[in-house]
């Protein structure tokens, strides 16, 4: 199979996937009361990446194929779209929501940095512990959890961040930043292990089983040897990763800054 | 943060009085002297690094010169290189930082006035060590950057490379020393209503430097420690002979030098920020995006090391995932420049020396960045890099860049340090020889490197071009050597007989210019009211809003040793990443499986841990005055302490009977550099604790001796923290 | 014979020198607005009278203009250096024609194919591409060859490797360019690319033995040359076999230069440099043996008759 072909091709319109995005689209439509904004941007953008890495032929590069892309996938599912479904996620619901007495206990619980920061970044650690991410390649079960945990726990770590309740997020600056820049060293410390790490630690990668016929051309057209690949996952891990805390710490000082009455931008 | 406790020695009748003058410079703990005899050890650095870098130039001058031997030549790079940068450029700013800091928010003096004498005298043993090096035989001539195996003891059989490394480390320690000192003072110390955000950026990015000066240097001390052990203790860490990697130490070399690039840049920023709004009568343009990005800078800055190994073969994921964020840091620099001009921007200049100074940067800085992007543009780089385009880029940043900034800011704090103006005619003499100067010696270097010259040659072939390119550069060096002589005149004619300054000869409005020039020792008569980011324009003007904001300020202790802290676990995680580098490479000889005891080793840890929770039993018997129980626990956990450290001697003994040493195997040497620095800190614990523990039986303890001992505990658990990863990672692996 | 980077003789280096230009333009546009608009604040905006000008502080239109416009280019940049990364960088899937070892202060060069070996000359057939190996014996060195493609390291314990190409036969200087140690300037060479009936001619003959001294002196230079422990080092085919301390001699006399591109090789250099090669090249681990004239002529003449 070409590479063209494969493109076209490997979509994979499971009924789940598309259910479960029709529901979170039309969830939001009915709590927002068919209100639409700004937000709803980052909501739909963030529901459209869901289904764009599930259904995409990245999903059957990811399970198949390709270390690094599985990576990839797992920044997106752990960073990217709990960040964009928060940001897009109106406060009036929410608000609804946190005034139920279990609901509000639970909140209050994970919102803790400490507690939302090991959520964010033990999943991170866990998933990618080789005796693990190997079994979970191996059942789709496990896979499926290990899916929505990294959505679960990308949520609660963002929450103190992006959390559409004001009174949820933590002061900007120092608090926000070095959330923000720890979980960024931690994420540096996996991305490092994983690149630097001598032998293949993820085996089923190394012999794929060729569904699609794309082995030769992964290895031979675009180049991509076993090792080679586990080191584009690792620095995948490391550098987008922490472009993306880099981007979140930018934005509190941002916050930080206009909190504050700038008497110079006042002055005549 | 009260009056500082100098007092002039008492006099024997007849002792000249003049000698108890010099006597004071040399006890003194004033902010302002310790910075005022930082800039005159920089100035003398910087003579010795200026004839340096004219002999390099004088050398190449012609092809086939004979002015110098190899030897000779590759030494006196080398020194030219460590000097400029480890003793005159970060010495240089954190003087300028150390004099003007505590001024510009209104302190008294430094947090720590006594940590920054030692620290200044720390920095300025470790130069004198590294010149030692030519008198005592071989200086250092494996370059500024002593790449491994060449710097290693099987290519560099004599001793200049262990004292550049001693040197180093000294000055690392006293680096890191003023960079505590720095935080502690700016958090703590600002005057009511100077909030962290109304800083002056000057005083943001000295913040900001000193943090990212905590993460870098305690790489390099690492890596030094770990040269050290291989020169002296026979060990492999970074010669593949043994299993070992060269190219390790470049990695970590340079996750402390790029960091270092930016801690030589981000003050010279700052001083930017200061003398361009003055000059042109007007706020700094966006000065969140100017602050913020600062701290993008320095973010960015601890990921794109690499870039300086990309013709070593890391493969081409390394190399984009470097590149793409070596041209990321551009934005934020960009940004930087930006807001500058429009600074200038509807403003009223007047173009002083400073300013003139402040604007050759502005030009000669953004060459220099746009001649980094072309290496971070990776292939790029596989041609140009290691030639004299390198030399020429390098320099741009560091003398057209940091140099020129800090020329701008001497002419501008000069009258508040000495209370004398400089001569602005001799002033723009001096920035037009330097100026036309700088860039006939190293524009035309750009050229020269794309013409294939490589760099660090002590001499080259007549290729077309070469020898008048060279010459064109080396005439253009003497240019720059005549700039400072008239910078030298200028100076010793101001001191002699300049024009009084007054307290603020250029209208400006940040703190400094609100005492005399030189400030008195206490530093203001009374601190005016700050409201805003320039209070003396707002006192000039008034102020559209009174609100006068809290200042939150954090035990200085406390504060101190956390910062501490944190450079120390940046050390820790070196080593301790070098061990789990070093555990996948096969061995042969002794492991951690077959020469440790795991359970012997539990025993004794388990007194460490224990140690921790005396310690804290301590701490609370103290806090509620119960001095008998303080002192049976205090003691309890110097036992326990003490019996860790015996329990360590004792594998040690065992070890080295069985004849495993650091020159063993790999194993061997990451296993007792890590273990041994921890030891060695655990030591260091035990003796403050025995101190504090002998202080205790002479007098009942005051909130200072609490405040002491919470800090000597905050370091106590650090080194239990560290002990349990180190455990963890060495010994419990033995059983899984 | 000039060696810029501005003159590529190779696909690879065109390549380069391409985006290099691409490169700079974006650089040039940058500076020309960095620079124009300094020139315009010092000329509109200087200090006229005592008054204060308007108090501004910022425009965050402005702000995020000036960080979008960069990002822009440098993602550019980024996406023009993969591209031409790729194409400069081939990925390896054979064994290399030529293997490279950097020594303390020369190159070794051996074609494994032909099992020939030679030293800071480099001999490639025009017009095809050419995959070299590079290695280390004992410090970091780096092989560069400004008209023919990128420089790599050569590194001890690590095989790295560079594709090189010539579409004219000529000559193509190259050096070190990682600091070395005191020789480090004069670790150059340079690459012979000839047409590739001339190629295979000198390989063949490259990989044969060293020609037979005739001549009495040669001959007796031949038999020196085992008594002096010069074989202790050096190897000459058929002569004393030896591990490659120092550069193979056995077809030295075809070689343009000696020491690293230092002085041209005439019989009276090579002479000279077995006198004093410490005067010629401090630093050098060929040692002065404190020959005597008819050493010297003798060695001289087989050396210089080794073709």
């Amino acid at each position: 199979m070409s590479g063209a072909e494969f493109l076209r091709l490997a979509w994979d319109w499971r009924p789940s996937v598309i259910a479960g995005c029709c529901a979170l689209l039309l969830g939001y439509a009915g709590a927002a009361r068919f209100r639409f904004g700004a937000r709803s941007c980052f909501w739909a953008a963030g529901v459209l990446a869901i289904f764009f890495v599930l259904a995409s032929p990245l999903d059957a590069l990811a399970d198949h194929y390709l270390f690094s892309v599985h990576m990839a996938k797992h920044i997106l599912f752990v960073l990217i779209v709990p960040a964009l479904l928060l940001m897009g996620l109106p406060a009036p619901p929410v608000r609804r929501a946190v005034r139920m007495r279990a609901i509000a206990r639970i909140e209050r619980f994970l919102s803790q940095p400490v507690v939302a920061w090991a959520a964010g970044v033990g999943a991170m650690v866990v998933w990618h512990i080789p005796a693990v991410f190997n079994r979970a390649l191996a059942s789709e079960p496990l896979h499926i959890i290990e899916h929505l945990s990294l959505l679960v726990c990308g949520t609660i770590y963002w929450w103190p961040i992006l959390s559409p309740l004001p009174e949820a997020r933590m002061k900007p600056v120092p608090q926000g930043a070095a959330y923000l820049f720890t979980a960024c060293l931690a994420c540096t410390a996996i991305g490092i292990a994983v690149t630097f790490a001598p032998g293949l630690l993820y085996p089923a990668y190394a012999h794929p089983e060729d569904i699609y016929g794309i082995s030769t051309l992964i290895r031979n057209g675009w180049g991509i040897s076993p090792h080679m690949d586990q080191q584009i996952g690792g620095i995948l891990m490391w550098a987008p990763a922490c472009l993306v805390y880099l981007t979140g710490i930018m934005a509190m000082f941002a916050r930080w800054y206009s909190e504050e009455v700038n008497a110079a931008l006042e002055a005549p | 943060m009260s009056g500082i406790p100098t007092t002039p020695p008492v006099l024997e009748s007849g002792a000249p009085v003049e000698r108890s003058a010099r006597l004071d410079w040399v006890s003194t703990v004033d902010h302002k002297r310790i910075g005022i005899l930082y800039l005159l050890a920089t100035l003398v650095f910087f003579c010795i690094g200026g004839i340096e870098a004219l002999l390099i130039r004088v050398q190449l001058a012609w092809p086939g010169n004979t002015l110098l031997s190899p030897d000779m030549y590759d030494q006196v790079f080398t020194m030219h290189g460590t000097t400029m940068v480890f003793l005159v450029v970060v010495p240089l700013l954190l003087g300028l930082a150390n004099y003007m800091t505590p001024l510009m928010i209104g302190a008294s003096d430094m947090a720590l006035p006594r940590l920054n004498a030692f620290s200044f005298w720390t920095f300025l043993f470790g130069g004198i060590l590294l010149h030692f090096s030519f008198i005592a035989g071989h200086a250092p001539d494996a370059g500024w950057f002593s790449y491994t195996p060449l710097s290693g003891k099987g290519f560099s059989t004599r001793n200049g490379l262990d004292y550049w490394a001693l040197a180093l480390l000294g000055i690392g320690v006293g680096t890191i020393g003023t960079a505590i000192n720095l935080i502690a003072t700016i958090f703590n110390l600002r005057t009511e209503g100077l909030t962290i955000r109304r800083l002056p950026l000057f005083v943001w990015m000295v913040l900001v430097n000193s943090f990212l000066i905590i993460f870098a240097l305690p790489a390099l001390n690492a890596s030094l420690v770990m040269l050290l052990v291989d020169r002296l203790l026979n060990a492999h860490f970074f010669t593949q002979i043994g299993g070992g990697s060269p190219v390790l130490w470049q990695h970590y070399f340079w996750a402390f030098g790029h960091p270092e690039v930016y801690i030589m840049v981000l003050p010279a920023f700052g001083i930017i920020s200061e003398v361009i709004p003055v000059f042109s009568r007007k706020p700094i343009f966006g000065y969140p995006f100017v602050a913020a990005s600062t701290v993008a800078i320095g973010l960015l800055s601890l990921g794109v090391w690499a870039h300086h190994m990309f013709v070593v073969g890391l493969g081409h994921a390394w190399e984009y995932a470097f590149g793409a964020s070596s041209l990321l840091i551009a934005v934020p620099t960009g940004v930087k420049i930006f807001n500058w001009i429009a600074t200038m921007w509807g403003g009223a200049i007047r173009l002083t020396t400073s300013m003139l100074f402040a604007i050759a940067f502005l030009f000669t800085f953004t060459i220099g960045g746009l001649t980094g992007v072309t290496f971070a543009t990776v292939p790029i780089d596989w041609q140009v890099t290691d030639t004299y385009y390198v030399v020429a880029h390098m320099h741009y940043v560091l003398f057209g860049g940091t140099l020129f900034a800090v020329m701008a800011g001497l002419y501008y704090w000069f009258p508040k340090m000495s209370g004398r103006m400089l001569s602005e005619s001799m002033g723009k003499l001096h920035f037009w020889l330097m100026f036309i100067g700088f860039h006939m010696t190293f524009f035309i270097q750009h050229i020269l490197g794309l013409d294939g010259m490589p760099r660090r040659v002590y001499t080259y072939p007549a290729l077309p071009g070469w020898t008048a390119m060279n010459m064109i550069s080396t005439m253009g060096a003497f240019v720059i050597g005549i700039s400072i002589l008239v910078l030298l005149a200028n100076i010793a004619a101001s001191l002699r007989a300049g024009p009084h300054a007054g307290p603020n000869p250029w209208n400006a409005w940040t703190l400094e210019w609100a005492t005399s020039s030189p400030p008195a020792e206490h530093n203001f008569e009374t601190v005016p009211p700050v409201h805003g980011r320039r209070p003396l324009w707002d006192l000039a003007h008034g102020s559209d809003s009174a609100r006068s904001e809290p200042v939150s300020r954090v035990d200085t202790m406390k504060l101190t040793i956390a910062v501490f802290v944190l450079s120390e676990a940046v050390f820790f995680a070196f080593l301790i990443a070098a061990y789990m580098y070093y555990y996948g490479a096969t061995v042969t000889g002794p492991t951690a499986r077959n020469s440790l005891d795991p359970g012997r080793t539990l025993i004794f840890t388990i007194c460490l841990l224990a140690s921790s929770g005396t310690m804290w039993l301590a701490e609370r018997r103290l806090a509620r005055a119960r001095h008998k129980s303080f002192r049976l626990w205090l003691g309890a956990t110097i036992l326990l302490g003490a019996v860790f450290i015996f329990g360590q001697s004792l594998e040690y003994a065992e070890l080295i009977a069985k004849s495993v040493t650091p020159a063993r195997n790999l194993f061997a040497a990451t296993f007792f550099t890590l273990t041994g620095f921890h030891g060695l800190h655990v030591l260091c614990g035990l003796i403050a604790l025995a101190s504090l523990l002998f202080l205790a039986f002479g007098r009942s303890f005051g909130q200072k001796q609490i405040s002491g001992l919470g800090a000597i505990s905050i370091y106590w658990h650090f080194v239990d923290a560290v002990w349990i990863v180190i455990f963890s990672l060495v010994y419990l692996k033995v059983w899984l | 014979m000039h060696i810029s980077v501005f003159d590529p003789a190779s696909p690879q280096a065109a390549n380069l020198l391409w985006l290099w230009k691409a490169c700079m333009w974006v650089c040039v546009f940058i500076f020309a607005v960095v620079t124009a608009s300094i020139a315009y604040m010092l000329v509109r905006y200087r200090q006229r009278d005592s008054n204060e000008p308007a108090q501004t502080g910022g425009n965050k239109k402005l702000e995020v203009a000036w960080t979008a416009i960069p990002i822009v280019l440098v993602t550019l940049l980024f996406v023009l250096s993969v591209v031409v990364a790729r194409a400069v960088d081939r990925p390896v899937r054979r064994e290399p024609d030529i293997v490279v070892t950097g020594h303390q202060w020369w190159w070794q060069v051996d074609y494994p194919a032909a099992g020939a070996t030679t030293a800071n000359e480099i001999h490639i057939p025009t017009g095809q591409d050419v995959l070299i190996a590079v290695e280390s014996a004992d410090v970091i060195h780096d092989f560069w060859v400004p008209r023919l493609g990128r420089k790599i390291d050569a590194i001890p314990g690590q095989r790295n490797f560079v594709w090189i190409s010539a579409k004219q036969p000529g000559e193509y200087l190259g050096a070190c360019a990682e600091f070395c140690g005191a020789q480090h300037a004069w670790m150059r060479f340079r690459v012979e690319a000839q047409n590739s009936a001339a190629y295979e001619s000198w390989l063949a003959a490259q990989a044969g033995p060293a020609a037979e001294p005739s001549a009495v002196d040669a001959t007796n230079g031949k038999q020196r040359f085992r008594q002096l422990t010069c074989a202790n080092c050096h190897n000459i085919n058929g002569v004393n076999p030896q591990k490659q301390y120092a550069p193979d001699l056995t077809h030295i006399a075809g070689r343009k230069m000696l020491a690293g591109e230092l002085i041209q090789n005439t019989p009276e250099n090579l002479r000279r440099w077995l006198r004093e090669p410490n005067l010629i090249k401090p630093g050098s681990y060929m040692p002065n043996f404190h020959l005597d004239d008819k050493d010297l002529t003798d060695l001289t003449a087989y050396l210089a008759a080794l073709k």
